[in-house]
């Protein structure tokens, strides 16, 4: 063995790594993508409380994801848009029962409002 | 050395096989969440997608290596707590739903009840003047009867008889226009107690305000206009089915001198005062009395101002 053929030897094996590796894991594009539209929408919602806690934590997550992506770990990145969109399908959920329970509220109270101002009016 | 990897491997692998028996605690409570949300028959059927993931998840959790266990639980609590969260805002939602229906039944109720007042008002109306009728039309009998009477005493003379018949006769005549003018008047008073709204009304002081425009009265002049006068028999027949004393006070803008404008808005205040007795309230519950300008509600410098200020105002307890 001869030390060009050993040079050609190691090479090739680098390149038949690097192609197996694309082929494995190419760029979660479309987790990203689902990841980005679940957060958009949440942020439509404009949350509050919970529901903006679960929201901070899936941008952190989107962020992180896409750092990932720049670094070609793109393994890492795919986990990271997973838990990112996960995270932002809990503060959708969050957001819908906080609004949910203030709707419920207000018209509870209307009700109400109505009712006492038809028994003043039945007592006239 | 191959004895050695042997053994090792052997060690490796009944020490995975004791940790997966060995008892999840982070999925044991993930469970019992998720089983919770299921229990909850009030819940039942919400949710539906959201609990298909947190179900999915909780199935990777069981069956993840220890490599991927931090990202299948983190995954696995979100879908969990979403699954909960979504339910109990899908039955909030239903809750709204249910709230807005209520609301459109009490509505519908208050008109129905609205609509049942006007008729028994407007019953009552048709009876009170059918008694005022009838009440005429006795006394109208009662002097025909005397006049009859008298009559037939003075008719001892033949030559008078015929006479007295005649008279008779044209009285009954009489009679009988008086009672078709009297059953025209009760038709148009039930016409017009039966659509003629009441005067716009507000709340002072635990006193009921209703207000009459300048409008309801010829300009200068204390006679009501017909539509003041329906709407005040209206307010007349609402108001005698109640107790409390009545006080009605006119007012006038500044035009003109001061003392004709407290004597013009006197004039009115009475003439409200003779349209609610005409409407069945008791006098001796009334009092009228005129302000003149002295208590404007409006600007009187301007045309609608003056026009505001010009009012009757009847204040009830």
């Amino acid at each position: 063995m001869t030390l060009s053929s050993f040079n050609f030897h190691r090479v090739a094996w680098l390149l038949m790594l690097a192609v197996a590796g694309c082929a494995s894991a190419p760029p979660p594009t479309s987790e990203l993508a689902a990841a980005e539209a679940a957060i958009a929408s949440v942020e439509r919602l404009s949350p509050r409380g919970h529901a903006a806690e679960a929201l901070a934590e899936a941008n952190r997550r989107y962020e992180a994801a896409q750092r990932s992506v720049s670094e070609q770990r793109y393994d890492q990145a795919r986990l990271l848009a997973e838990q990112a969109l996960a995270a932002a399908e809990l503060a959708q959920a969050r957001a819908r029962l906080a609004a949910a329970r203030a709707d419920v509220d207000s018209k509870a109270a209307r009700n109400a409002d109505l009712r006492r101002a038809q028994l003043t009016r039945e007592e006239l | 050395m191959r004895t050695t990897l042997v053994l090792m491997a052997g060690l490796l692998l009944s020490g995975a096989l004791l940790a997966a028996e060995k008892i999840d605690p982070d999925l044991a409570r993930l469970q019992a969440q998720l089983d919770q949300v299921d229990a909850d028959p009030g819940l039942a059927g919400l949710a539906g997608l959201e609990r298909l993931k947190a179900r999915q998840a909780l199935d990777a959790l069981r069956q993840a290596k220890s490599r991927d266990r931090s990202h299948v639980l983190f995954l696995a609590e979100r879908r969990v707590d979403a699954a909960e969260q979504m339910a109990q805002a899908e039955l909030l939602a239903a809750q709204a739903v249910q709230l807005d229906r209520e609301y459109d039944q009490l509505q519908l109720e208050a008109s129905r009840r609205e609509a049942e007042r006007a008729r028994r008002d407007a019953e009552r109306l048709r009876l009170q003047s059918l008694a005022r009728e009838e009440e005429a039309e006795r006394r109208l009998e009662a002097e025909r009867a005397a006049r009859e009477q008298s009559q037939t005493e003075a008719a001892a003379a033949s030559a008078e008889a015929a006479q007295a018949r005649k008279l008779a006769a044209a009285r009954a005549r009489e009679a009988e226009l008086a009672r078709q003018e009297a059953d025209l008047t009760a038709a148009v008073m039930a016409e017009a107690s039966g659509d003629a709204p009441l005067p716009p009304k507000r709340e002072v002081a635990g006193r009921t305000v209703y207000t009459l425009a300048g409008n309801a009265f010829a300009s200068g002049k204390a006679s009501l206009t017909a539509t003041a006068r329906a709407s005040l028999r209206s307010l007349g027949a609402l108001l005698a089915a109640r107790q409390g004393d009545i006080r009605i006070t006119g007012h006038s803008d500044s035009q003109g001198k001061a003392s004709a404008n407290l004597a013009l808005s006197q004039q009115r205040a009475e003439a409200v005062l003779k349209a609610l007795a005409e409407g069945g309230v008791a006098t001796a519950r009334m009092q009228a009395l005129g302000r003149g300008q002295e208590e404007p509600v409006a600007d009187n410098a301007t045309q609608a101002g003056r026009a505001q200020n010009r009012r009757v105002e009847i204040s009830v307890k």
